[in-house]
């Protein structure tokens, strides 16, 4: 039983017809499918459009609550802190979207037209815990959010919890308290990560390896 | 040519390379279909990326075995093999339907058992070599040199002829 004998029998294979339930092209195969997929790259369209729109509401209803506390602070003396939650809670919100939205981004926007080898590199990018790209977003976000809640929030926290006017003691447990949760966060995305994705990660490492050795076999 | 009828076209000529090199990756006749439903997905959401810096076959070879081994890593992963992830296959899964007019020879079959039971990468060069590409357009699907490619596939033959007459002895 020689592969290179088998060659044309290969060759009778055809593949089977590919239809779409209930088309009005059920008899048109190919024709039923076409129409199949312009659909539902219409309703992936029509998502997105909904998912943006969304954004850009929440964004404009953040926005317009901080400018009307901006221009009319309130006659007590906490509009200048009210200012500062307001515009803290505008700012995370729009740093969160602009992470959200770029993740989503990169991670939809999948190549399968490219080679083998490059494939194999952008899937273990995806699937690596963490990029440096990652980890510089990460961290440059949380250090925004601690200093701008921190900054946002001590005050009237501070009153809250009993501290009194100075702020100060909130200043350091705030951003302590956010550390704790960000470590929590970490450690828990971690272990999705080896549950769910390190596996993957694992076996396109081994074929990235099988190819390399192959390579070096030659060289 | 509207997108619509390259892909028409597309499909008419490339469908059944397509089909066959599946089989290399999945045994399971109905898994099968779903690998090479999801294939004929990639192509459809690739089309507007082909700018025909390569031959197309190696354009639809390249989305064929990409979207091959992507589903082999998930089939690893779950244990279950081959259901296209993802909203859009899931919906595309429910209401597709393919109808195999021809059953797979017994000696064919014997034959993609062993090549399913490769390693990944050598199930890509051996459907490859499987539908007659040079030794050019397999390094170019791959984007590993021409000598290796020449070396791998002398060395999968020989795995394959050693597994195919270990398994055909068992058979009888």
């Amino acid at each position: 039983m020689d592969i290179d004998n088998m060659k044309s029998k290969t060759m009778r294979i055809k593949a089977p017809e590919v239809g779409v339930r209930n088309s009005e092209h059920a008899g048109e195969p190919t024709q039923s499918l076409v129409d199949l997929l312009k659909a539902t790259d219409q309703q992936h369209l029509k998502k997105t459009r909904q998912a943006r729109m969304f954004i850009m509401i929440a964004t404009a209803a953040f926005l317009f609550a901080f400018v009307m506390t901006l221009l009319d602070p309130g006659s007590d003396d906490r509009g200048r802190e009210r200012q500062m939650m307001y515009g803290s809670i505008v700012l995370v919100y729009v740093l969160v979207s602009i992470v959200y939205v770029a993740g989503v981004r990169k991670l939809a926007r999948v190549d399968h037209a490219v080679p083998v080898r490059q494939f194999l590199q952008e899937a273990e990018r995806r699937y690596r815990f963490m990029q440096r790209s990652d980890w510089m977003l990460s961290l440059g976000g949380l250090l925004a959010v601690i200093l701008l809640t921190t900054i946002g929030y001590a005050p009237y926290l501070s009153r809250l919890f009993g501290f009194g006017d100075d702020p100060t003691a909130m200043y350091i447990l705030f951003p302590c308290f956010l550390i704790i949760v960000a470590a929590f966060g970490f450690y828990f995305t971690w272990k999705n990560w080896q549950r769910d994705r390190a596996p993957l990660w694992r076996q396109i490492r081994e074929m990235q390896d099988e190819l390399e050795s192959s390579w070096n076999d030659v060289r | 040519m509207t997108r619509e009828n390259t892909y028409t076209a597309l499909l008419e000529e490339h469908r059944d390379r397509i089909y066959r090199m599946c089989c290399c990756y999945v045994r399971d006749p109905e898994l099968r279909k779903d690998a090479f439903q999801q294939v004929l997905i990639h192509l459809w959401q690739n089309l507007d990326s082909f700018e025909g810096r390569s031959q197309l076959g190696t354009w639809v070879y390249r989305i064929t075995v990409n979207t091959c081994l992507g589903l082999l890593q998930k089939e690893q992963r779950r244990q279950r093999v081959f259901l296209p992830s993802g909203e859009l296959g899931d919906q595309l899964t429910e209401r597709l339907q393919t109808e195999e007019s021809n059953d797979i020879e017994e000696d064919l079959q014997l034959m993609y058992a062993c090549i399913n039971d490769l390693p990944p990468l050598d199930r890509t060069l051996i459907s490859l070599y499987l539908e007659d590409l040079s030794t050019k357009e397999m390094a170019e699907v791959l984007d590993i040199s021409e000598a290796n490619v020449r070396v791998k596939i002398h060395r999968i033959k020989a795995t394959l002829k050693e597994a195919m007459e270990g398994k055909n002895h068992g058979h009888r």
